[in-house]
């Protein structure tokens, strides 16, 4: 059995995410130099430097896809951790505690419900001020037969 | 341009992860990475196949993440790597993997 995870970014996250590279190494041409510099010796600057040059670009779109060749990600979901994400597709909110609030939880449960997704890709955390936001890029959750061919 | 990121999780503590660029319906740059889970939870690379400056190579990293050997391989799709590394798996980290 094979999962996959769709998840898209928006033009507010592609910006999010532009702005994250730009806190992490300042400005596109800074993270050129080191890249230069070090090469394969950071796999970490190459793709990051090659997605930001890309995002600079006009009409880019990014997309990202979590294949769980295993059944490990069906002893973590839940109907609970499937409400989380269900209420993130669909509602904004400003953190943990205010999520747990909302969905009328126990905020320890919710913290830890949030995490255990976290682990998996399946919820990021914004931050916004002193606010570390919970939300979700899933659009989309298949289960399929596993394929012996590698996905596209 | 298409940015496509990916992440199989072959096993609880090993991942392939996977970035493409696509421009015009082809794919600019890739870099496929083989890592599994570190002491204190981090992912560490084992083993990288990429084209950047567009020379196909593959790379291989200790268990402190310090590049110790680089290779030159023919241009690699997705397909391959998720075959090889489903087959190989942690056997990578001692294989000759510019041959296969």
């Amino acid at each position: 059995m094979q999962t996959e995870i769709l998840k898209s970014y928006s033009k507010e996250q592609i910006e999010a995410e532009k702005k994250r590279l730009e806190r992490k190494y300042e400005s596109l041409e800074n993270l050129h130099q080191k890249f230069q510099f070090i090469k394969c010796g950071n796999p970490e600057y190459v793709d990051d430097y090659m997605v930001w040059k890309a995002l600079n670009e006009e009409e880019t779109s990014l997309k990202e896809k979590i294949v769980l060749k295993n059944l490990g990600i069906y002893q973590m979901m839940s109907p609970k951790r499937m409400e989380i994400i269900d209420y993130l597709s669909s509602h904004s909110t400003k953190s943990i505690k205010t999520l747990a609030m909302e969905l009328k939880r126990d905020y320890k449960n919710v913290y830890d419900d949030v995490k255990a997704l976290e682990k998996f890709g399946l919820v990021e955390f914004v931050i916004q001020g002193k606010n570390k936001r919970p939300i979700t890029k899933i659009e989309h959750i298949s289960v399929q037969p596993d394929r012996k061919s590698a996905q596209k | 341009m298409d940015i496509r990121k990916q992440r199989i999780w072959i096993h609880k503590d090993e991942i392939l992860d996977v970035l493409e660029i696509e421009k015009d319906g082809k794919i600019k740059y890739y870099s496929y990475s083989y890592k599994i889970k570190g002491k204190g939870g981090a992912w560490i690379p084992v083993v990288r196949w990429d084209n950047v400056d567009q020379t196909p190579h593959v790379d291989r990293y200790d268990e402190n993440r310090a590049l110790v050997e680089q290779k030159p391989c023919r241009e690699k799709s997705l397909k391959e790597i998720s075959k090889l590394v489903g087959i190989f798996r942690r056997n990578l980290m001692t294989m000759d993997v510019s041959e296969l």
